[in-house]
């Protein structure tokens, strides 16, 4: 037999081998590919709004003792506004239960939820972040802050426009609408302000919102929330390395 | 009818087990071709279990490696038919029988391609889909629709020249002209056409800048044109190294000739692009920012579109230069050449497209281990084919396997 | 002798008989038959495969092809389907669009803070894969002054939203009237509907990602794995073109919350945003909010130059 001949065996030997031991790395090789760290759920959203409006809290049969102005406030003295040493009018501190109480904590903190402390009275003590609760701030320059803008002096329970309309506590929409007549305009055509329910009117009814469910008529820009996380990257093992992680 | 059938059928049936014949390097190197074919068939086993998250493409780069090795292989398969053109239009009759080489190469190429699109698809088992009347086609609005029909009859096309044509010669008759010469005009227009439908899928595509220039399909056959020819030039060397047939020397000097034109057009195509990118400066060349320069802290093509670069123009040096006329330094181009472009067309082409995505995120890509012996796997099965069909051919071509000694072997 | 002899004669004695000697036979024999054990080893991984596809689900015609019974028939199989896999019973409906309806969005660029509420109301809704992630949303916080999308970042993460200095963007399908991806999809698995959502038919896409490649506004995502839903967040109010449970291997997208605003209802983006600038609405209907919108806000949209036409309208009030 020549070379060629014995080279021939010799090599059909090999690849029987060669087959073998690649049966052998499919049936117990195991692929070691980094593993993602997991995901973690993100809470579920639910369509709440940041605050309960005083016509909210009526209608839902909350505890409205704290707009019952005269269990504290005597008719005849209409109380003083008072200002800190900047001249910034501040809301009393006895109201910062009412203010608290009509703050939707959840919506805003849907991802830390938050715990509330109180005072040895019972009171809710504001959070330090939120200490600016009690500054009224509306309009530009804080150029709308004395209280009597709004509210009837003699009547502390009703509101007042600028040209003497009396309105109540849970009518506040009409109150913004005397000054705020565009974006009032706006949210009668449902464009400002969230609507919930039936696109369809015919097939069912909606849920409006009324203006003080987003804004604290005593600092109407509406708060920062707690963004919900980001998106994470099919690929996040390999993205740890990049310079701009997911 | 039955006796033509039976021969048929003989004649099939001889062609399949001399594949399994040959001598220890034959052994060795089909052998190897089979276990790198066999390790991509494990790794697209787990793909089809785990499903594409194997791979490293991602919603924001959605096509990879497998898009752009298709990419390059349509145009190995469109350029294949160049070496018809100098026998049939210039009637150079010499050369005829490379032209059964240069379309076994485009069938081998053509199966290398339908591989690379079954193995990115997410549900293969609805291939049926896009069989017309079958399933439910959108032609002719979709692009992909247009290369669904235009690579199949492409094959058929080539499958039944080099049928023929094999056939013939194996029963010792003159093959009838009519029933392969127009079909032989119809490949030469047909390659061109394969290649520019696939050009057409990215240039279709108004949402992504850097694919929607008419530019791109001239540089797709220019690129595979020179390509193309250089696998053929390599192909033919083997043949004449491994097997008795003769290539002679003015069949490798013809194909380089195509090259050269083809890659000093590439070249030409490719500093007008550069121009409209880089000139422009407007937002949308953000992409070819990110493969050239890199863009906003990732560089990661940047290594390889300029070592691309750097072939192509050596490649184009040494075609041009009478050095390429002696075999050593012609193979030297020709490698330069094939990898230069499989580079600038393939991930150089696909990858870019999407990044930045069409909302400007950065993301890159990178194939995993799983992907690539997936493409190795196809790439194997390719030389596979190829192997298989030289040796089934040469030896009809040369007489050595024919109906006159049926009964001898 | 210098090379192979393909065909020719080999150089040792052969038998008489033709054939090749019995060791050699077995020699190829024996090197064939690990061939095809190594084949059968490296088709291994397919045993994990699990409950791929059935043969009613690979047999099934294109949605728009299907009678009410074969429909009926395939909304059965396909509760069956999320009940064996998931453990919860669902209604599977296949809701046809309401007549004289065309849908359109508009998203109120000032009072959008980038909370992305509406990311994961839509990834409850809808019934997206938690691992891998899938977001129909992505909110791009935008530095003032520029709609350079470049310039966006999609992984703000602040201990507060809104920033000052930038806007945000949520960006989703855009419904377009002139949809590429429509266009391009080999085998019409997507295609629009009269009242203008753009849908997907998951047991017909074929998964080649060519739609992910055209759309504009990087609106559509492909499952690169099984899906991975949390049992007890299943919502089990599903439709056929939009929210039940997709599979490994097809695409899908935003489709303006199918299951709800063909039932009337807003989408469930809409619904969650906390600031109200997400709007929806019949735009044949004049009286509707999103007509208000167009003829009174001046809007603008994503990427005009492509003509897409899309139905997803910005606007900035302030």
């Amino acid at each position: 037999m020549s070379d060629e001949d014995k080279k021939t065996p010799f090599v059909l030997a090999l690849l029987t081998l060669a087959f073998l031991g690649l049966a052998a790395a499919f049936t117990w090789g195991r692929s070691s590919a980094p593993v993602a760290p997991p995901i973690p759920a993100p809470p579920v959203p639910k369509p709440t709004t940041v605050r309960i409006s005083a016509g909210q809290l009526m209608k839902s049969g909350g505890d409205t003792s704290g707009l019952a102005c005269y269990t504290c406030h005597d008719q005849a003295n209409p109380p003083e506004v008072k200002y800190d040493a900047e001249h910034r009018v501040i809301l009393p501190k006895e109201h910062s239960d009412l203010i608290a109480s009509m703050k939707n904590c959840d919506t805003c903190h849907l991802t830390k939820p938050v715990k509330l402390e109180y005072a040895g009275d019972g009171s809710v003590i504001i959070p330090k972040a939120h200490e600016d609760w009690l500054i009224v701030s509306h309009g530009r320059n804080d150029r709308n802050v004395n209280c009597y803008n709004c509210h009837n002096p003699q009547q502390l329970d009703q509101l007042v426009t600028r040209d003497g309309t009396k309105l109540r506590l849970d009518q506040a929409t009409l109150l913004c609408a005397s000054c705020h007549g565009t974006t009032y305009r706006d949210w009668q055509a449902g464009v400002h302000g969230r609507t919930n329910g039936f696109w369809d009117r015919k097939l069912g009814g909606i849920t409006r919102q009324e203006c003080t469910s987003c804004h604290d008529p005593h600092h109407p820009t509406f708060p920062q929330l707690i963004p919900l996380p980001g998106p994470h990257r099919l690929h996040r093992e390999a993205a740890a390395e990049t310079t701009n992680p997911p | 009818m039955i006796r033509g059938t039976k021969n048929y059928l003989v004649f099939l049936w001889r062609c399949g087990r001399i594949a399994f014949v040959g001598n220890w390097l034959y052994y060795a190197w089909m052998g190897l071709l089979t276990m790198v074919c066999l390790a991509g068939l494990n790794a697209y086993a787990r793909q089809f279990t785990g499903g594409l998250v194997t791979t490293g493409m991602s919603d924001q780069v959605s096509w990879g490696v497998y898009i752009a090795n298709f990419t390059f292989i349509v145009g190995v398969a469109a350029a294949a038919v160049m070496v018809v053109v100098p026998v049939y239009i210039y009637r150079n009759k010499d050369l005829h029988d490379l032209v059964i080489f240069g379309e076994l190469l485009a069938v081998a190429a053509i199966i290398m391609c339908l591989a690379f699109v079954t193995v990115d698809l997410g549900r293969p088992e609805r291939f049926w889909h896009l069989i017309p009347g079958l399933g439910k086609f959108n032609f002719p609005r979709s692009m992909l629709s247009w290369d669904v029909i235009v690579l199949n009859i492409y094959l058929l096309l080539n499958v039944h020249i080099c049928g023929y044509i094999l056939y013939c010669r194996y029963r010792g008759r003159m093959p009838a002209k009519w029933f392969y010469i127009p079909f032989v005009f119809v490949g030469i227009v047909w390659a061109v056409s394969i290649h520019t439908v696939t050009a057409f899928l990215f240039v279709g595509l108004g949402g992504r800048h850097f694919w929607n220039d008419a530019i791109i399909g001239p540089r797709f056959i220019a690129s595979a044109f020179a390509a193309g020819p250089s696998i053929i030039i390599l192909a033919l060397q083997v043949i004449r190294r491994f097997s008795t047939y003769a290539i002679p020397d003015r069949a490798l000097l013809v194909l380089r000739s195509i090259v050269q034109i083809a890659m000093l057009v590439n070249l030409f195509l490719l500093a007008n692009e550069l121009f409209n990118e880089f000139y422009t400066e407007n937002l949308s060349v953000a992409s070819a920012r990110y493969l050239f320069f890199g863009l906003h802290g990732h560089h990661a093509l940047v290594p390889w579109i300029w070592t691309a670069l750097t072939l192509d123009v050596a490649a184009t040096a040494l075609f041009v230069l009478p050095l390429s006329r002696s075999v050593q330094w012609l193979d030297v181009a020709c490698l330069c050449a094939i990898i230069g472009i499989w580079i600038e067309k393939g991930m150089g082409l696909v990858i870019p497209g999407f990044v930045p995505t069409p909302l400007g995120e950065m993301v890159e890509y990178r194939p995993t281990m799983n992907e690539t012996l997936i493409c190795l796997g196809i790439w194997a099965l390719g030389f596979l084919c190829y192997t298989i069909f030289l040796r089934m051919s040469i030896p009809i071509l040369q007489g050595t396997l024919s109906k006159a000694n049926e009964g001898a072997v | 002798m210098t090379g192979p002899t393909p065909g020719g004669e080999p150089s040792h004695p052969k038998p008489a008989n033709g054939d090749m000697s019995r060791r050699s036979f077995l020699r190829a024999s024996a090197a064939f038959a690990t061939g095809v054990a190594a084949v059968a080893a490296g088709l291994a991984p397919l045993r994990k495969l699990g409950d791929y596809c059935s043969v009613d689900e690979f047999l099934q015609k294109h949605y728009k092809e299907l009678t009410p019974d074969e429909m009926a028939r395939v909304l059965a199989r396909i509760e069956r389907e999320v009940e064996r896999q998931y453990g919860i019973r669902p209604h599977v409906r296949d809701y046809k669009p309401m007549n004289g309806v065309e849908f359109v969005y508009a998203l109120n660029l000032t009072r959008c803070v980038g909370c992305r509420r509406c990311v994961h109301a839509c990834v409850a809704e809808n019934n997206q894969s938690r691992d891998p992630e899938i977001q129909y949303i992505r909110v791009l916080k935008m530095p003032n002054g520029t709609l350079d999308l470049e310039k966006g970042d999609h992984n703000y993460a602040p201990a507060a939203v809104p920033e000052k200095g930038f806007f945000y963007m949520p960006v989703q399908c855009h419904h377009c009237k002139n949809p590429p991806c429509v266009k391009v999809c080999p085998v019409k698995a997507t295609w629009q509907e009269p009242d203008g959502i753009t849908v997907i038919d998951y047991n017909w896409c074929i998964g080649c990602r060519y739609c992910e490649a055209a759309c504009p506004y990087w609106a559509r995502r492909f499952n690169f794995a099984q899906p991975s839903i949390p049992r007890e967040e299943i919502n089990p109010n599903m439709s056929y073109l939009g929210n039940r449970p997709r599979y490994r291997g097809v695409m899908e997208k935003c489709h303006f919350c199918i299951q709800r605003t063909r039932a009337g209802r807003y989408p469930a983006c809409l619904e969650v945003c906390p600031t109200g600038s997400r709007k929806f609405g019949n735009i044949l209907d004049p009286d509707s909010e999103v007509s208000f919108i167009l003829q009174n806000k001046r809007v603008f949209v994503l990427k005009e130059d492509l003509l897409t036409l899309p139905r997803f309208f910005y606007y900035f009030d302030i």
